[in-house]
């Protein structure tokens, strides 16, 4: 507790007992019994600095809100303050006078004018020195009204005090646009809360991907920003250019430690419409943030052909959620690290996420995701024909399991990709009809025979979205999700050296509107083959809007995905989801290729998997497939360093077929390739993965650059050995690229 | 690392404390890349492959043991394995030690001891002494310095009759051969590298390339002399090479970057001591017309890595010049920069120098590079069977990778399995390699039948003779032929027996039906059964209808024109007459084809003369048998033949354009229905 900032707290509070009385009596505007009832008069002298007010006290925790200021802060029993605006920030010496009122903001927005050009405002400048805010005591809290008169915004804000943190709402439904030039687009909540001082050690926690850490003392004097949408780009948005290949934010969490306090921010609503943003100190202020930004209103960049420039267009429908909230749980001591954070997320999906535990001790399986067919443009003695290209047929799936088998690999699960009707060149599947080419229906019952003797789970793969051809009932442009154009959102393939999308040969995607009524059909016939049941590579990977007449926002597509993957899962009572975002986890029976890395971008100084750590011992996982990274062997690493299962990607046959496809990535698929390594793998793994499945992570630490130790909760700990050489560790030796393993 | 580390659990700093004074971040050697990496394949394609290389670190100046970098230039890895930095904006150089470590930093003095500053430093490299030598642009001067940073000597512009008036010295680059010749790079110049020997003197120019004087070059003179600045920017590059960097391997070879942004053969270039290139004429960088290559490093193998300071991307070569793969890219991703001025090979690690962002990335490569790299060496040092391990690795990881699948063909054909590495040059798309080891193969398979051929041959000249000599029979002119010997008499006496066929009226149409068809045949034989080497066509892809349209298609067309043609020129000929006589036409075609394709598959690429050889007289023998059928069958002369000809080409001409337009119209009108109907769906 040495720094700077709480010694500053402390001269803070010593003015704040000698100014109470005149903050007391120095009511807001509001005109609202604004008095707090503290009922607890000790708790007084620990007031923050002067016109603080004590309005809520929960636990050990006690809210004061600053009337004036429109600023609040939390401080629990041992003195320690989390704060919405730091307490100095107006001795800042790197924050010009525009970035001390972002400071000093709850609110920060973005609107767009008549033209779509965006603009931002700050409720400091537009309405705490304007005056033009209210503050009203609410039950277990605070709300504040922000009125921004000059563009007729009002925002309102609750702040409500928890027994483990605070919970900040943005109240969605009463925001209110008065002035019809001007659109609301998203609004910043708290965007300095608990920032952290220039000097302080610690670390922002965000979940791109696996997680990544940024560190506070990591400025490089060349430092980006952090900032991603919740859940990866929206899909109905325009992409006429490659991106860059990054790792998507599954898990609507992000933290912050410095010192020994530290909080951990989970978005409970409206998380399919926020954007984390993070930055370190140094560059704009002294201070390290990371917040979060709700879309109120989504835009996209279109290009106007006729101009063949891009033009920014505004969303028109806006997010139907009545509020969006994100909650802070305040993390002390010991328990004010990414570990601590990861649990205090845990807990949540546990209480109120709806999330119960469903791993099978025991069982880690290798996950074997098989490749069916592929649709080809072929020539049959001179004449052009569209159809299948057999990759793996019924009965190859069935030799691969017996080679397994043979092998040694006793715990296997086959997830069957495009195995179906037509394999990559299918419409939306309505019902499962197996491909001719594969094998047929006989050749699909006789493989789900066999895996049920075999106890090898069998699931199917089946298209809720993507659309490559119209089918019945599901035409591909009218049904389509529309872009904010209006028309019928492409998606594309990029030109690997230009980056520029083939505009030739899009493909659409179903509008969320049909999408239950479809999951619902293909529920209806999932138990037709006696199979364990239905996987999905889209639905956990990937969330889009319906920006055009149906106006679906992303907050209800989430809504809507929620319930396709409870129909999809219900169909059988088991369903594989691919990716696993945090919306899916509830019906997910396992997640497949959950992520292992993070997108490493500049400014994250550290990986950690912070995913599995939320989630391990509560859902089955395996890691990507381990013959499409770049190293299998430290891909094999990952998944004991996180405890997930192995998974390869695998295909018998004909790959060559796959060049001058869509799926010319598939590369490296050839079973026999890699049957010896996965056996190989598994043997050296599975006993490890299986003993510790139903186990949760206690605690996860990096002893060095590349030595990892992960400790679960009956106390096996497994240290891992990323590098080239060879490391002692506690006196033992740990070969280059291996792992330990220690009971406790 | 025989080091013990102690876990430290607690609250302090989990994870970061005791990475303090390694790098910034922290990815484990496992990282993903940020960016997709790609190769061009034999047909031009940029296609996905496995990923090469993967950043391990990337290092700013607080990593370095300094406090930060400005406006970083160049990089050098010095022979003594030292990672050279030249901090251009403080002027002065950081020392990195080959595990990456911070060494040290030298601050340039001058003769006087005075720091010496430079005015815009952009070249750094580091002699086998320790010398440090440093190109500063703006100060259009070249330091020699001693390994303290101590100036030894400045080279200011040369006096020398050789070098002209107006010529600006700007050093870019300078580096140092192991015979102690100094070449300078200057900016803008045009005539190559400047010498200068070890005491300073001026040498002269090396490795200027010449312009050759093709049309297009006086065209552009011409042009040039015509056209305003503005418009003659729009021209294509004909002025005299200017060059962006280079660098000299361990055997005094210099490799040299030439100056342009679209794609050419030879930007790259490996001179020899003569300044001859000694490179493959491959194509460097991105096959775009957005290149824009800034730097080359040439490692210890002699693998070859070009960087393009626009697209930042990395493009590596095997020693021989063929290209391996593309990776990297722009972002804000660790891999990933955002204005990359230099690359240096450290081992097999690559370092990459951002002069914006003032990082060091370094790069590892993956199995699959590795892997190459390995196979690559082994079979260089005639290690052919240790070599396929390595490539069926690359293969597993890339199937569909031709390089692996040439090195394998190679490495077959090293150990004298031809038919093998037949197989994988057809899977790698190489026709010559192919063609190499089918001669190969072709001569070990005469050897090995060597009486059988002796035999055969002794029959296909002994039996003819034997079988002619007992049924010799004179041919019958003037007539009474029966109709089915016309077309073989046609084709051997083309002008009575046309002439015959007219008068007696003695053509089949059924006949030149089964003629039109046989032409069909042979046109797919030709298609889908021409030798690999010959053969340039997908025959994984034949389309019957387009060889339809391009046989019968073309021959049903030029009928109708030249019949439309020759009716308004007193042409004797009716339509089916043309049409019996066009198809008798086509018979030395048939059979010579048949020939040819035959000889497709028993030649090699080498004999190629032969095989076109033999096409020509086709051809010829075709060209002349029509010119006849349609002379004889419109009783022309054979001027008036000629010109009937010429116009009938032009009407076919015409027609192909009408069809092309209609075609077009036709579907433009369809896709404006398909909008439309859109259109009213998405309304209403």
């Amino acid at each position: 507790m040495n720094t700077k900032g709480t010694k500053r707290l402390l001269a803070g509070l010593l003015a704040a007992v000698l100014l109470l009385p005149f903050a007391v009596s120095a009511a807001p505007e509001s005109g609202e019994e604004t008095t707090p009832q503290t009922g607890e008069p000790a708790r007084e002298p620990a007031a923050l600095q002067d016109g603080y007010t004590v309005y809520a006290a929960a636990g050990d925790l006690t809210l004061y809100v600053n009337e004036k200021e429109a600023m609040f802060a939390v401080e629990d029993g041992g003195g320690r303050v989390w704060t919405s605006t730091p307490p100095a920030y107006e001795e800042d010496e790197i924050a010009s006078g525009d970035v001390r009122r972002r400071m000093a903001s709850l609110v920060e927005l973005t609107y767009a004018d008549s033209l779509a050009n965006t603009n931002t405002l700050n409720g400091r400048k537009h309405c705490v020195e304007e005056g033009t805010f209210t503050v009203q005591k609410i039950d277990g809290g605070v709300r504040f009204n922000f009125r921004f008169e000059s563009r007729g915004f009002v925002i309102p804000l609750e702040v409500r005090l928890r027994e483990d943190g605070v919970e900040l709402s943005l109240v969605t439904e009463e925001i209110e646009e008065t002035m019809e030039n001007y659109q609301l687009l998203r609004v910043s909540v708290a965007p300095y809360f608990s920032a952290a001082g220039a000097q302080e050690e610690g670390y922002i926690l965000v979940p791109d991907g696996s997680g990544a850490l940024i560190g506070l003392q990591g400025n490089n004097g060349y430092t980006l920003d952090y900032s991603q949408y919740v859940y990866g780009r929206d899909a109905a948005t325009t992409q006429l250019e490659a991106g860059a290949v990054t790792e998507n934010v599954r898990l609507p969490v992000f933290g912050m430690k410095h010192g020994d306090t530290g909080f951990a921010g989970i978005i409970t609503a409206g998380a399919s419409r926020a954007i984390l943003n993070a930055a370190v100190q140094g560059k704009r202020s002294s201070y390290s943030n990371v917040y979060t930004e709700f879309i109120y209103r989504d835009t996209d960049l279109v290009l106007v052909e006729k101009k063949n420039e891009r033009v920014r267009m505004v969303e028109s429908a806006h997010t139907a959620l009545p509020r969006q909230t994100v909650r802070y749980v305040l993390l002390t001591g010991e328990d004010a690290d990414y570990v601590g954070m990861a649990e205090a997320y845990r807990e949540y999906l546990l209480d109120e996420g709806g999330l119960t535990p469903r791993v099978e001790a025991g069982s880690a399986p290798l996950v074997v995701e098989l490749f069916g067919g592929v649709m080809t443009q072929q020539y049959v003695w001179g004449f052009p024909v569209k159809r299948v290209a057999p990759l793996t047929t019924y009965e190859d799936a069935q030799q691969i399991l017996a080679a397994l088998k043979d092998a040694g690999v006793e715990q296997v699960l086959l997830n069957y990709t495009y195995w179906n009707k037509d394999g990559t060149g299918a419409a939306l599947q309505t019902a499962l009809k197996p491909e001719g080419r594969l094998g047929g229906s006989s050749g699909l019952k006789e493989l789900a025979t066999y895996c049920r003797e075999q106890d090898t789970p069998l699931y199917l793969s089946v298209n809720t979205n993507t659309m490559v051809k119209s089918a019945w009932g599901y035409n591909k442009k009218s049904d389509a999700a529309s872009s904010v154009q209006r028309n019928p959102a492409m998606q594309y393939n990029y030109e690997l050296n230009t980056g520029e999308a083939e505009v030739s040969s899009p493909t659409f995607l179903l509008t969320p509107q049909k999408l239950p009524e479809l999951a619902q059909k293909l529920a209806g016939s999932a138990d037709s083959y006696g199979i364990a049941g239905l996987s999905t590579s889209f639905l956990g990977n990937t969330l889009y809007s319906d920006f055009g007449k149906r106006a679906i926002p992303r907050d209800r597509s989430e809504e809507i995905w929620k319930e396709a993957l409870t129909a999809l899962a219900g169909a059988t009572g088991s369903l594989l989801v691919d990716g696993g975002s945090a919306y899916a986890l509830e019906s997910a029976s396992f997640i497949t290729a959950a992520p292992t890395d993070s997108s490493r971008y500049l400014m994250e100084t550290e990986e950690i998997p912070f995913y599995q750590i939320v989630l391990h011992g509560i859902v089955p996982m395996s890691v990507g497939s381990l013959n499409e990274r770049s190293d299998a062997r430290q891909g094999l690493l990952k998944a004991v360093e996180t405890g997930s299962c192995l998974q390869y990607r695998w295909l018998a046959r004909n790959e060559t077929e796959l060049q001058e496809t869509d799926y010319d990535t598939v590369i490296s698929a050839r079973y026999t390739d890699w049957l010896d390594t996965a056996a190989e793998q598994y043997r050296e793994a599975a006993e490890l993965l299986q003993s510790v499945a139903d186990q949760t992570i206690a605690d996860h630490e990096r002893l060095s650059r590349n030595v990892t130790r992960t400790t679960y909760a009956d106390g096996t700990a497994v240290t891992v050995n990323f590098g080239p050489e060879a490391v002692t560790v506690d006196g033992v030796e740990l070969a280059a690229e291996s792992f330990l393993v220690d009971r406790g | 690392m025989k080091q013990t580390y102690r876990t430290i659990r607690g609250a302090v700093c989990r994870g970061l404390i005791c990475l303090a004074g390694l790098f910034a971040a922290v990815w484990p050697a496992a990282a993903e890349g940020a960016s997709r990496s790609y190769t061009y394949n034999s047909r031009d394609e940029a296609v996905p492959t496995a990923s090469p290389y993967q950043a391990e670190a990337v290092l700013y100046g607080s990593d370095m043991g300094t406090d930060g970098l400005s406006a970083p230039a160049d990089l050098f890895v010095s022979p003594a394995g030292e990672v050279y930095i030249l901090d251009s904006g403080n002027s002065r150089f950081v020392v990195l030690d080959e595990e990456l470590a911070p060494a040290r930093v030298i601050q340039p003095t001058a003769e006087d001891g005075s720091p010496l500053q430079f005015q815009s430093a952009a070249g750094l490299s580091v002699c086998e002494d320790g010398r440090i030598l440093v190109a500063d642009r703006g100060g259009q001067a070249v330091y020699i310095l001693d390994a303290e940073g101590r100036q030894l000597k400045k080279l200011e512009r040369p006096d020398s009759p050789v070098i002209p008036d107006n010529f600006q010295f700007q050093p870019i680059r300078v580096e140092e051969d192991s015979g102690g010749i100094l070449y300078v790079l200057s900016d803008g110049s045009t005539s190559g590298a400047l010498q200068f020997e070890k005491d300073g003197s001026f040498l002269g120019f090396y490795g200027s390339e010449e312009v050759d004087v093709t049309l297009e070059v006086l065209m552009d003179y011409f042009w040039k002399n015509l056209l305003t600045d503005q418009q003659q920017e729009g021209l294509s590059r004909t002025v005299p090479v200017e060059f962006v960097s280079f660098c000299i391997d361990e055997k005094d070879f210099i490799f040299t970057i030439r100056r342009g942004n679209e794609v050419e053969s030879g930007q790259v270039r490996k001179l020899n001591a003569m300044g001859g290139n000694v490179l493959d004429n491959n194509t460097f960088g991105d096959h775009t017309d957005d290149v824009q290559l800034v730097d080359l490093a040439v490692d210890g193998d002699g693998f070859i890595t070009v960087l393009d300071g626009g697209s930042g991307r990395l493009f590596q070569y095997d020693p021989d010049g063929g290209t391996l793969y593309a990776f990297a890219g722009t972002g804000t991703q660790a891999g990933t920069f955002s204005s990359p001025c230099a690359v240096e090979a450290l081992g097999d690690r690559l370092l990459v120098l951002d002069s914006e962002r003032c990082s060091l990335t370094v790069f590892r490569p993956t199995v699959f590079a590795r892997s190459i790299r390995q196979a690559t060496l082994l079979y260089r040092d005639g290690r052919y069977a240790d070599a396929m391990e390595p490539w069926r690795q690359v293969l597993s990881l890339d199937n569909a990778y031709e390089q692996a699948n040439l090195g394998m063909g190679k490495v077959y054909e090293g150990l004298g399995d031809y038919q093998t590495a037949m197989a994988y040059y057809v899977r790698g798309n190489d026709r010559s390699l192919y063609s190499d080891a089918f001669s190969e193969y072709r001569a070990a398979f005469l050897r090995r039948y060597f009486p059988v051929f002796i035999v055969l041959i002794v029959a296909a000249v002994v039996v003819p003779i034997v079988l002619t000599g007992r049924k010799k029979k004179k041919a019958v002119y003037g007539g009474g032929r029966p109709k089915s010997k016309y077309p073989v008499y046609c084709m051997f006496h083309p002008i009575e027996g046309y002439s015959d066929m007219k008068s007696e009226g003695s053509g089949s149409f059924w006949m030149a039906n089964g003629i039109l068809l046989a032409f069909l045949i042979v046109s797919i034989l030709i298609r889908q059964l021409t030798g690999f080497p010959f053969n340039t066509n997908r025959t994984d892809q034949f389309n019957l209808w387009v060889t339809v349209c391009s046989t019968i298609g073309v021959f049903i067309a030029f009928v109708l024109c030249n019949w439309a043609v020759t009716t308004i020129m007193e042409g004797k000929g009716r339509f089916l007459e043309i049409w019996t006589f066009c198809a008798y036409a086509l018979l030395p075609y048939i059979l010579l084809m048949i020939f040819v394709v035959i000889l497709s598959n028993v030649l090699s690429g080498e004999e190629a003369a032969f095989y076109s050889m033999a096409q020509w007289i086709a051809y010829g023998w075709t060209a002349l048998a029509m010119l006849m059928a349609i002379r004889e069958v419109h009783q022309y002369s054979l001027s008036k033949t000629l010109v009937t000809l010429l116009i009938t080409f032009l009407a076919l001409m015409i027609v192909v354009v009408i069809v092309a337009i209609l075609y077009s119209v036709f579907s433009q009108f369809v896709g404006f229905i398909a909008t439309l109907i859109s259109e009213i769906r998405l309304r209403t």
